[in-house]
């Protein structure tokens, strides 16, 4: 092994050094991690670190962290896109899950170099080197060198044949700890950058008027009383595809741009709008209506989709039999940070700044509204004030590109209002549980049927067949499931326009709790 | 004309007269640390402190704050010192996405004013923020542990 000389280690000393997509390490031995994944206050943004941190055998004091650009590369077959460096999409409380290995193989990897490079310098074989919170230690000798030191010399070395192993679990001494929030400090300062804070120079402030009921389209509209106020500058149409389009799952309202000189001016402005929306198709449909609805629904058979044992003779042998019957609404989410989104559609690109689970979507909804590649497409995600559910919809990209298309190019930034953000969701479906439950002689539960409608999520979903809307309502798995022997779940799809989506949770956050109520009721009889 | 001064600065404003203050922090001074939230007085994103008192920036008007003394988030800790109820924030480890915590923290910081030494119900019935990551409970921890640290001398 050839011994590096020292001077190698000094190269670049002044500069900070990338190994790798995630590990960037600076000449005064701190780190900053590069994390693929939006943090939307599920923690990722600390949580994903410690996992590269733990192989990397870091100093976690020592880490800070930044939010990884979103990157997609044509797929080697041509067809389609994948993500460069994992996936930075976040929903349905999978991210460790999906990153646990991935990121723990990037920092042992970095580990491995960084190694490597002080065993050439101390010229020792590198198992007789060990690693502890950013330091390489020479074993027999006792020199230490920091990965400060090492970084700029690691950058080269190329990446192994086979994968570098990965600690036991028994080693591990970060994953598994309480380790406190990264960019805590910012929050707690008013420094810590949201969506809604961030800036493009030049940019104009935008609301939207939209359709006032539900797939209404927009007819005319009169706006000189809107552009008479002084830094009212633009009022534009904003174009709502037929949902049963492209846009299938991700409608947007027909609507009515007003873009000013400030969000203030553009509110201003919209108030003064004269607007003529057709009818709505759905005039007619009230929760009223929908209850009826689901009333006469219930009343024909389901599509049964589990079904074990023999209820139907196990409930007449019952010797009590209980009924229930509860109603859940259509749900919002209310992220605390409204909706919004920053375009600067330029002319061989477009930018596109947002608070969003779903960084993959805004690539291609903005590729698709701008007829550019996804390639052209650079989106900035930034640390989101809420999700929930609400941000795997990225609605607010196609407004915010049509909007900077219609203004020339300018780049523009749509806010939503808290009253925009409650009217225009896609909501927990709306639910109707009806429970009846056969108990034996020792106060068992002998026989268990369970109906549920609602105005299933997976509607107008493209590729997903109307057999299949149940999936995502009504989780065959779910408690009390082979707990209790007859038991038979049936499904009833309620078709309705209102826009519907994952909240909190995905498929349990209603049923669960209707179940485990019941559960605890039966239990304190 | 309305002279008003911000974390200690002056700024004047004729602007229009129904500007919220909120606005005016965010887009005039570039203080984004306050948040928009409801734009109705009813989440508390947008806590400020107006002559040290804890209020809703969304919906105080700027034109009517003649010679006010204003403290947003940017203006609490004192140099690289940070006010004790931020200190707790961190030792607690409160926020979840954080987008509530500017106006969470500074109407704790009015109320220990007021609540030196406070219980758990007057946390409950006088903070009426909203976080709708349900950071409660951390919230009431750290008010708790910073109600001690400023009984300490901090």
């Amino acid at each position: 092994m050839v011994g590096l000389p020292l001077k190698a280690l000094a190269n670049g000393a002044s500069l900070s050094s990338r190994i790798g997509f995630f590990v960037e390490i600076r000449p005064d031995n701190s780190i900053i991690i590069h994390v693929p994944k939006p943090e939307i206050g599920q923690g990722v943004h600390t949580s994903l670190p410690m996992l590269l941190a733990e192989e990397l055998d870091a100093d976690f004091e020592s880490i800070s962290v930044k939010q990884l650009p979103v990157r997609l590369v044509p797929r080697e077959n041509g067809e389609g896109y994948r993500w460069l460096h994992g996936s930075q999409d976040v929903g349905g409380s999978t991210s460790i899950s999906d990153m646990f290995n991935f990121l723990r193989q990037a920092g042992a990897e970095v580990r491995r170099r960084l190694v490597l490079v002080a065993a050439n310098h101390w010229d020792v074989s590198p198992s007789d080197c060990r690693t502890e919170e950013n330091f390489v230690i020479d074993v027999s000798g006792g020199r230490r060198l920091s990965y400060g030191e090492l970084a700029a010399a690691a950058v080269t070395i190329p990446e192994p044949d086979t994968p570098t192993p990965l600690k036991n679990p028994n080693e591990f001494k970060i994953i598994g700890t309480s380790q406190k929030m990264k960019g805590v400090e910012q929050i707690v300062r008013g420094q810590m950058e949201y969506g809604i804070d961030a800036e493009i120079p030049g940019m104009l402030h935008a609301v939207i008027l939209r359709a006032p009921s539900l797939s209404a389209k927009l007819v005319s509209f009169d706006a000189s009383e809107a552009l008479a106020l002084p830094g009212v500058r633009h009022v534009v149409a904003v174009e709502g595809p037929e949902p049963m389009g492209d846009f299938a799952f991700t409608p947007i309202a027909d609507g009515v741009a007003v873009v000013a000189d400030s969000h203030w001016l553009a509110l201003k402005g919209r108030e003064r709008l004269k607007v003529k929306w057709t009818d709505s198709p759905m005039r007619d449909v009230s929760s009223k209506s929908l209850d009826e609805k689901i009333q006469a629904q219930m009343n024909e058979p389901g599509q049964t989709i589990r079904n074990d044992g023999n209820f139907d003779s196990a409930i007449d042998g019952a010797d009590k039999i209980i009924e229930r019957e509860y109603s859940l609404p259509f749900v919002s989410h209310a992220t605390l940070e409204p909706q919004g989104c920053i375009a600067h559609v330029r002319e061989d690109g477009c930018d596109i700044i947002v608070s969003t689970q779903d960084s993959s979507d805004c690539v291609f909804a903005a590729a698709k509204w701008t007829g550019f590649t996804p390639e052209q497409i650079n989106v900035r995600v930034t640390r989101s004030g809420g999700g929930f559910g609400r941000r795997l919809d990225e609605d607010y990209v196609p407004e915010a590109v049509q909007v900077s298309k219609a203004i020339g190019g300018k780049p523009v930034h749509v806010l939503w209002t808290r009253e925009d953000d409650m009217r225009n969701d896609f909501y927990r479906p709306l639910v109707k549980h009806k429970f009846r439950i056969g108990l034996g002689s020792k106060g068992d539960i002998i026989a268990w049927h369970h109906k549920l409608a609602s105005t299933g999520r997976y509607f107008r979903r493209p590729g997903v067949p109307s057999e299949n809307i149940y999936i995502p309502e009504m989780w065959l798995d779910d408690f009390p499931a082979q707990l209790v022997e007859n038991m038979k779940l049936d499904y009833f799809f309620v078709e309705t326009a209102v826009p519907t989506g994952p909240w909190r949770a995905p498929g349990h956050t209603a049923n669960v709790l209707l179940c485990k109520a019941w559960w605890m009721k039966l239990l304190m009889k | 004309m309305v002279s008003v001064t911000v974390n200690g600065q002056t700024h004047t404003f004729d602007g229009d007269s129904e500007m919220p203050l909120l606005w005016f922090l965010r887009e005039n001074l570039n203080l984004k640390g306050t948040k928009f939230g409801c734009g109705i007085g009813q989440c508390g994103a947008c806590t400020v402190h107006i002559d040290g008192v804890a209020v809703r920036s969304c919906i105080v008007q700027v034109s009517l704050l003649d010679g006010a003394n204003i403290t947003t988030i940017e203006g609490l800790a004192k140099e690289t010192a940070l006010h004790p109820v931020q200190q707790t924030w961190i030792d607690e480890d409160v926020p979840q996405c954080g987008y509530c915590q500017a106006g969470q923290i500074m109407a704790a910081v009015d109320f220990l004013e007021k609540y030196p030494n406070p219980s758990d119900e007057d946390i409950n019935e006088n903070l009426t923020n909203i976080c709708r990551c349900g950071t409660y409970y951390r919230i009431r921890k750290a008010i708790h542990r910073a109600a001690k640290l400023k009984r300490s001398g901090m």
